[in-house]
């Protein structure tokens, strides 16, 4: 089986919300390989710091692939102009 | 171990000597470089005078006696107690929320709102209001109060019928084609033997004792939190954000965990029962408890996933694996994420190999991490169609296993287990036909690949040495009862060379330096390096104080056997601790870096193998016996460490033959959401278990352990529906393995 090298990290948006939370980011192992050709870090369980849940304080699912600027409820970094 | 400071290369033997039985070492030169200050590399030489025994577990009596208070148990004068009003709606709309009459009655003391009007309902048992009251009682009575309305839409909870779900016949058989790929297809026509088969999973749920939820008593702006958790410095910082808007800052919150009841990966986030408990205390001014009862433990916090999955593959004329097509469909709550299959990437070498996943939204509870998450789904399906391949070509399973398998470590642990199992003898015992009490083996491998890492910010641990001779190390981080203390303990008294009765290790206060949440096996591996970083700094301060008292030179002195001191000036531990004074050495240690080079390997190796016996009549089936052997790097405590072996077995058990989620397709409802309906392995369910914990120094850091609250979830499952295969002559496909499928599988079978 042909092994990518990429990291958790490799697949964390650069500018994701800072409220968005997963596993890999409270143990610390966004540095984990990744063995397989998921799109997305961690096991896809994503929760909302604000609200303690799945779902945004935009009543909005929260995924890495949403939770980035644009988003009516985003709190981190702009993209540099 | 002295007290010098290694800051240049260190030579090291990183590897295994061989296993009972077994005649060839495993063991190699490295070379690493140590940060400065950290204590020397432990390695495969290393002799130890505590680390690898049997020591009882520190906390143990206090667990046993009722003396250790978790979440559950905290109390405070005046305290309220606070329920969940949950949504009945599996999918909708909340049109009306009314909460002043329930707000209104004697007693109650708080009630909040946790959805607006018009926001989404998206399963049953969707947060709505939380009530706070002087007693449950009361609090249920002013939960029916609350007017709540739904707009109602069409719902699904069924992942096979969701939108993207594959084509599966009425035999639970992915019907749709595979997508066209011509190297498959080659090497799949150039295999000599070929399969293609179905496998099935059911939704575990993590069925923790201690349910989720906590106590929460504000003192002005400053916030205490009883969690409940797995990640008390994520918690912390999750509260923090939720509550913005009560003046709270991260420095003003604390989360106090001291004991867990299980969390299995259920409890990294606050949870809306965490934020909920907070904003009533804050409301009602009053400290209160929020646990969620069984039912909502069940349908609202997570489970391991179902799945659905299909493997085709081949193999040539010498029985290696030359194609290899795997597909999975998981079951991913409302969230449309989670719900992914790991498989085994040893077996395949140079084979074709092809894998996808999707993940299918319903209307239900999300998946949660659950110990390996995926793979004890997946080790199922990849396992048992490798023992279905094996069969056609005629091979045995474990001559499979030892003529595929690509890793020296299992490779020898595959051999090990055969020999103390009975393997030949027991799958040689043919059952004499029509028999109606069957017996069988099956085998699976595991592997789970994580080594700790150093934190951002690093990891710490606190070591005070006391004057009176006691030590204290304190870790920040929880821990769900995998035995961390222990750890943090006994890797404390080797590096000072203690009775480990001096040791006292607390965790789970946030107050104590900060560690990773107890997730993904890595708390051990990333916490014990920096506990014996700490010992090591205390170490060096008492070898000052020795060595200025004896007039030798403290780089010399050696804390070992109870005795601090260089060759006959020597002084007994309590003794040394006496010139400490009244204010303790108090030093804080850090978990370094990993060691550049290469470890001795990347990953926890493991096997499991698996007797059963099933009754042909009434399809029951019993696990008679186990047998694992599992890598854990570095074995600490050989007692706790076996301890979490057959905990997985035993789960593993349970996963194999009852668990299963039941969810009413018309009301969106679970069906058994408790403990008398969903089944969970018992006492009279067990097998004979047996483990043999496989040291293996990895040359990872200054200590070398791994952690295993993974690796033995792997194989268990897989391991006990292979046993079922042979003891059929014929495969059930989908766990849990329920007397009706086996019933069904040998009419099939006929």
């Amino acid at each position: 089986m042909t092994e990518k090298t990429k990291t958790h990290e490799d697949l964390l948006p650069k500018d994701l919300c800072p409220s968005m939370l997963m596993k890999h980011l409270l143990t610390h192992s966004l540095g984990e390989r990744v063995y397989d050709d998921r799109k997305w870090p961690g096991d896809g369980y994503y929760w909302c710091a604000r609200t303690c849940t799945c779902v945004g304080p935009d009543d909005d699912i929260v995924h890495p692939r949403d939770c980035r600027p644009g988003r009516t409820c985003y709190e981190g970094p702009l993209p540099q102009a | 171990m002295n007290a010098r400071t290694p800051q240049e290369d260190v030579k090291i033997t990183v590897g295994y000597k061989a296993l009972p039985g077994q005649k060839d070492d495993r063991l190699e030169q490295r070379t690493v470089q140590p940060a400065a200050g950290d204590a020397p590399p432990w390695d495969a030489t290393t002799q130890f005078a505590l680390v690898g025994t049997d020591v009882d577990r520190v906390d143990g009596l206090a667990k046993a006696s009722g003396r250790a208070k978790y979440s559950y148990d905290v109390t405070f004068p005046g305290m309220l107690q606070a329920m969940i009003l949950r949504s009945p709606v599996a999918r909708g709309k909340l049109t009306v929320l009314e909460l002043d009459e329930a707000a209104r009655m004697p007693g109650i003391q708080a009630v909040v709102a946790l959805k607006e009007i018009g926001n989404k309902v998206r399963f049953v048992g969707d947060a709505i209001a939380a009530v706070a009251g002087v007693n449950l009682h009361l609090v249920r009575d002013a939960i029916e109060r609350i007017r709540a309305e739904y707009e109602r839409e069409e719902h699904n909870v069924d992942y096979l019928v969701a939108n993207d779900a594959p084509m599966v016949d009425d035999k639970g058989l992915v019907t749709e084609d595979w997508p066209a790929d011509e190297g498959m297809t080659a090497a799949l026509l150039d295999a000599k033997v070929t399969h293609d088969a179905t496998y099935r999973v059911e939704v575990q749920t993590h069925s923790s004792l201690e349910t989720h939820g906590g106590v929460a008593r504000w003192t002005g702006n400053d916030l205490e939190v009883w969690l409940s958790t797995q990640a008390t410095f994520g918690c912390r910082g999750e509260l923090a954000r939720a509550l913005q808007g009560k003046k709270v800052d991260v420095g003003s919150v604390t989360i106090h965990s001291e004991f867990v009841g299980g969390g299995f990966g259920s409890k990294f986030g606050a949870g809306i029962e965490g934020l909920a408990l907070c904003l009533l205390a804050h409301a009602a001014k009053a400290p209160v408890k929020l646990m969620l009862d069984r039912f909502e433990e069940h349908t609202t916090t997570g489970n391991r996933p179902g799945a659905l999955m299909q493997a085709r593959g081949g193999v040539d004329a010498e029985g290696r694996i030359v194609a290899w097509d795997w597909r999975s469909f998981g079951h991913a709550g409302f969230s449309g994420s989670g719900g992914s299959v790991a498989v085994p990437n040893y077996y395949t070498g140079d084979a074709k190999v092809r894998r996808s996943h999707k993940d299918l939204a319903i209307d239900a509870d999300p998946p949660r991490p659950m110990r390996a998450p995926g793979h004890p789904q997946g080790w199922f399906g990849a396992e048992l169609f490798l023992d279905e391949l094996a069969a056609k070509a005629g091979v045995d399973p474990l001559a499979f296993r030892l003529q595929n398998d690509r890793e020296q470590i299992r490779l020898d642990q595959w051999r090990f287990a055969a020999e103390r199992f009975g393997w030949d003898a027991a799958r040689a015992r043919a059952n004499a036909p029509g028999a109606r009490m069957r017996r069988g083996v099956g085998l699976s491998s595991a592997r789970w690949g994580n080594l700790g890492n150093p934190g951002r910010p690093a990891h710490g641990i606190t070591c005070r040495i006391h004057q009176d001779g006691t030590v204290e190390t304190r870790s920040g981080a929880q821990e769900p009862g995998v035995g961390t203390k222990t750890m943090l303990a006994v890797i404390t008294a080797e590096e000072l060379g203690v009775d480990l009765k001096l040791v006292k290790a607390t965790v789970g206060h946030t107050g104590d330096p900060s560690g990773p949440a107890s997730g993904g096996s890595t708390v051990t591996p990333s916490l014990a390096p920096a506990a014996r970083h700490a010992a090591f700094l205390a170490k060096q301060q008492l070898c000052e104080l020795v060595g200025k008292h004896l007039g030798v030179p403290a780089n010399e002195v050696v804390c070992a056997g109870g005795l601090v001191g260089l060759g006959k000036s020597q002084l007994r531990w309590a003794e040394a601790c006496k010139l400490i004074g009244p204010n303790p050495i108090d030093v804080r240690g850090q978990r370094f870096a990993n060691y550049d080079s290469k470890p001795f390997h990347g990953s926890q190796c493991g096997v499991q193998m698996a007797e059963v016996e099933i009754d042909a009549w009434t399809g029951f089936v019993r696990v008679t016996r186990m047998f694992g052997i599992q890598d854990c790097g570095l074995v600490i405590t050989r007692k706790l460490a076996e301890s979490q072996v057959l905990g997985a077995m035993i789960q593993g058990v349970s996963y194999a033959l009852h668990e299963q989620r039941i969810l009413d397709k018309r009301t969106g409802r679970m069906l058994n959401g408790d403990f008398l309906r969903y089944k969970v392995t018992g006492a009279r369910d067990l097998p004979e278990l047996e483990c043999h914990m496989h040291s293996i120094a990895n040359g990872h850091d200054s200590v070398g352990a791994a952690g295993l609250g993974e690796p033995p979830s792997v194989a268990s499952a897989a391991a006990i529906a292979n046993a079922v295969f042979h003891a059929l002559g014929t495969p059930v496909r989908h766990l849990p393995i329920t007397p009706d499928k086996v019933v069904q599988a040998l009419a099939k079978k006929g």
